[in-house]
């Protein structure tokens, strides 16, 4: 199973990867199991992950491999579901 | 809209559809970051960058400026308790010319939760007219081709996965059975009422 994993973009950013995708794929197994106390779970790797993000949104940033803004989709994506939810406390959806 | 199942339950193909890069059957896919990862309401909420290269022919790249390494965004939300796995996708590049939005849901099926469903839909914006018609059959085409694939990638992991729990419980019960034979031969041992003070390590 170690031997198949998918690499970073960027390599700068590999290692930091490697070390958080081992976490939150560990937690990732117990989180979605049915008697999971999924409400009152942290992110137990949100840590390593502060760090591997820096590091690819720097490059993200720097190298600009596409010209989308991801803060764009995100909005578009979250208005979406918002709309989606105010349909259905409409009634309408 | 395309629908497809799985004759595994829920947390089976979702486990695998997490981490179902690599895959042989997606080749193309050569890298992966998270750049957003949060637990919200009891939901993970992710958002992922992902990098694929194609061979595409030079005289595409002359006409629209795409090169053949393709960036796309991936939304994804995992609901365990509603039992819903949601992926939204969408090309980063090439966006002046066409806008691929997908969508993926995995939901165990309702007649039978051993087995999971999954819908895919996508929705194709193309505003080259000349090229519209043409680029739309062959979209259409790498898409249905794509979608095969990647059903068949998740297919992959999964058996990948199974071997490997396979494996460690073959393992584990190897070791429950050392750690049983001891206890036993402690007990035999003893004079004293059997109590076991040593906990197993948790076969999780």
């Amino acid at each position: 199973m170690e031997d198949r994993r998918m690499p970073s973009i960027f390599p700068e950013c590999d290692a930091l990867k490697q070390n958080y995708d081992k976490c939150f794929t560990e937690f990732f197994q117990k989180f979605i199991a049915p008697n999971y106390r999924h409400r009152y779970a942290d992110n137990p790797c949100e840590r390593l992950h502060e760090a591997y993000k820096d590091c690819v949104e720097q490059r993200l940033k720097e190298k600009r491999p596409f010209e989308i803004d991801l803060n764009e989709i995100r909005k578009e994506y979250l208005n979406s579901e918002e709309d989606k939810l105010k349909g259905k406390q409409e009634g309408t959806a | 809209m395309n629908e497809r199942f799985f004759s595994h339950n829920w947390e089976t193909v979702v486990n695998a559809a997490w981490q179902k890069y690599p895959n042989p059957m997606n080749g193309a896919v050569t890298g992966i970051d998270v750049v957003r990862q949060q637990l919200d309401k009891g939901q993970i909420l992710s958002e992922r960058v992902i990098q694929s290269k194609f061979h595409i022919p030079s005289w595409a790249t002359t006409l629209t400026g795409f090169s053949g390494t393709q960036y796309s965004h991936e939304f994804t939300t995992i609901d365990p308790q509603k039992k819903e796995m949601s992926l939204t996708t969408r090309n980063l590049n090439g966006n002046s010319f066409l806008r691929v939005d997908e969508k993926l849901v995995y939901k165990p099926l309702p007649e039978d939760p051993s087995k999971t469903i999954l819908t895919q839909e996508a929705i194709v914006a193309i505003t080259l007219p000349a090229f519209t018609e043409y680029c739309e059959k062959t979209f259409l085409n790498v898409y249905s081709t794509n979608a095969t694939k990647g059903r068949r990638g998740v297919e992959w992991v999964i058996d990948h996965l199974k071997k490997a729990s396979e494996d460690l419980q073959n393992k584990v019960s190897s070791e429950v059975n050392e750690l049983s034979e001891k206890v036993r031969s402690a007990f035999n041992s003893s004079t004293a009422a059997p109590q076991c003070n040593a906990q197993p390590a948790t076969t999780r």
